[in-house]
């Protein structure tokens, strides 16, 4: 009778320890969500003493979150901006100014199958808005716009995650982007992107 | 008896506070990733010289990972690994480049209240970089102070500043050139523990 209620006590624990994580009401963030400023000086010395000093920013901002609406289904935010800049001496008196910037806008929706186990593959499908915008003073053109481009990200993904237990799961995904970016200085031609990608990283869930 | 219990309770609640860094446990940094992406762009080009298009392929990991070999005190490894190559019908032409960087560190947690724990890491490795025009290796070092907040025993949240000298020189020719980059970065994530 005792080992009866020891199997049943341990099934319940994890089964709720395997079903709690993509129940409703949680959240999950990717382990790559993250903020950054980074300031860098680089030095290049020739030994003859003369030297071109390079000086950078580099801002990111990338935030990857998802709320479970209902058990196994998330609708999940991806909001990326990246801000980089760089000064390079030239030659006397001349110097090159750069700067990029990216942002990205993705809502999305991710189906986890509830199979028993620690193993759960899932099936995301995005659509949100990108821009890239590229700034040098090199460039002859108005403000120095050498691009900048803007329009639909179109994601499809599938995966699977390894629940190590109710907070963490490593992830293993397989995602094709399509994305269409219009030019938008000028002669208007788009650029269109097909991306496949295989990625690995970690969530938490909470 | 009441007392008893909440002591208790609180005592588990301590124990749960200050077992995220103990002796034998893992800690992984969020940002521990891999990824290979092949990307293929068209560009439309309304001039002469047709449509214009890029091939690409990336390769990206990055792993940040330690071990307690005594209470809050961690001994850790990041490596980072970085491969692109490009090939577009364009000015760009053909590029391709890659760096990577192997740094051991030593990681000491200074527990503090509300499950706070402010932390400093020091590290010295190796790292390396490779472009079309410029290959370059050599010493980089770091140190970084910061602040965990521990939302359970798994997860932490994490705040930190990051000082890193590096020291490169050149290995494709003779010039002598030395690259000196000083980098000072503020940066904020997570990392779970094991």
């Amino acid at each position: 009778m005792k080992k009866i209620y020891i199997i049943i006590i341990s099934f319940l624990f994890i089964y709720k320890v395997s079903y709690c994580q993509t129940q409703q009401g949680n959240f999950v963030v990717s382990g790559e969500t993250n903020i950054n400023l980074l300031f860098s000086n680089l030095d290049p010395r020739m030994e003859s003493g003369s030297d071109n000093k390079v000086t950078s920013r580099d801002y990111s901002f990338d935030v990857r979150l998802g709320y479970f609406v209902i058990d196994h289904l998330a609708i999940n935010i991806n909001a990326l901006y990246q801000y980089s800049y760089y000064k390079k001496q030239l030659y006397q008196g001349s110097r090159e100014e750069d700067i990029q910037t990216t942002l990205g806008l993705i809502p999305s929706l991710t189906y986890f199958f509830p199979v028993e186990g620690k193993l759960k593959p899932d099936v995301s499908l995005g659509a949100g808005y990108m821009a890239l915008k590229e700034r040098n003073n090199q460039v002859p053109t108005p403000d120095n716009v050498a691009y900048r481009y803007g329009g639909l990200s179109l994601n499809a993904g599938a995966g699977i995650s390894l629940f190590l237990n109710k907070n963490i799961s490593f992830d293993l995904n397989f995602q094709y982007s399509r994305n269409k970016l219009n030019d938008q200085i000028g002669n208007g031609s788009p650029q269109l992107q097909n991306i496949f990608g295989v990625m690995a990283g970690v969530s938490v869930y909470f | 008896m009441k007392r008893i219990m909440m002591m208790a309770i609180a005592s588990i609640c301590f124990f749960t506070a200050s077992a995220q860094t103990e002796k034998g446990r893992f800690a992984l940094s969020g940002n521990t990733d891999m990824s290979l992406m092949f990307a293929k762009t068209s560009i439309a080009v309304m001039d002469s010289t047709g449509d214009g298009k890029q091939n690409s392929r990336a390769f990206n990991a990055n792993a940040g990972f330690a071990y307690f070999v005594a209470n809050d005190l961690a001994v850790g490894i990041t490596g980072s690994f970085q491969y692109t190559k490009m090939d577009a019908d364009n000015a760009i032409g053909y590029l391709q480049n890659y760096t990577a960087g192997i740094i051991p560190s030593v990681t000491y947690f200074f527990p503090l209240k509300w499950n706070l724990k402010s932390n400093v890491s020091v590290g010295a490795g190796y790292a390396w970089y490779f472009a079309s025009d410029l290959d370059a290796e050599g010493l980089s070092l770091n140190v970084a102070p910061g602040i965990s907040w521990f939302v359970n025993r798994d997860i932490s949240l994490d705040l930190g500043v990051q000082y890193t000298y590096s020291n490169l020189k050149t290995t494709s020719d003779l010039s002598g050139l030395t690259y000196r980059q000083q980098a000072l970065g503020l940066l904020a994530g997570l990392s779970i523990y094991f």
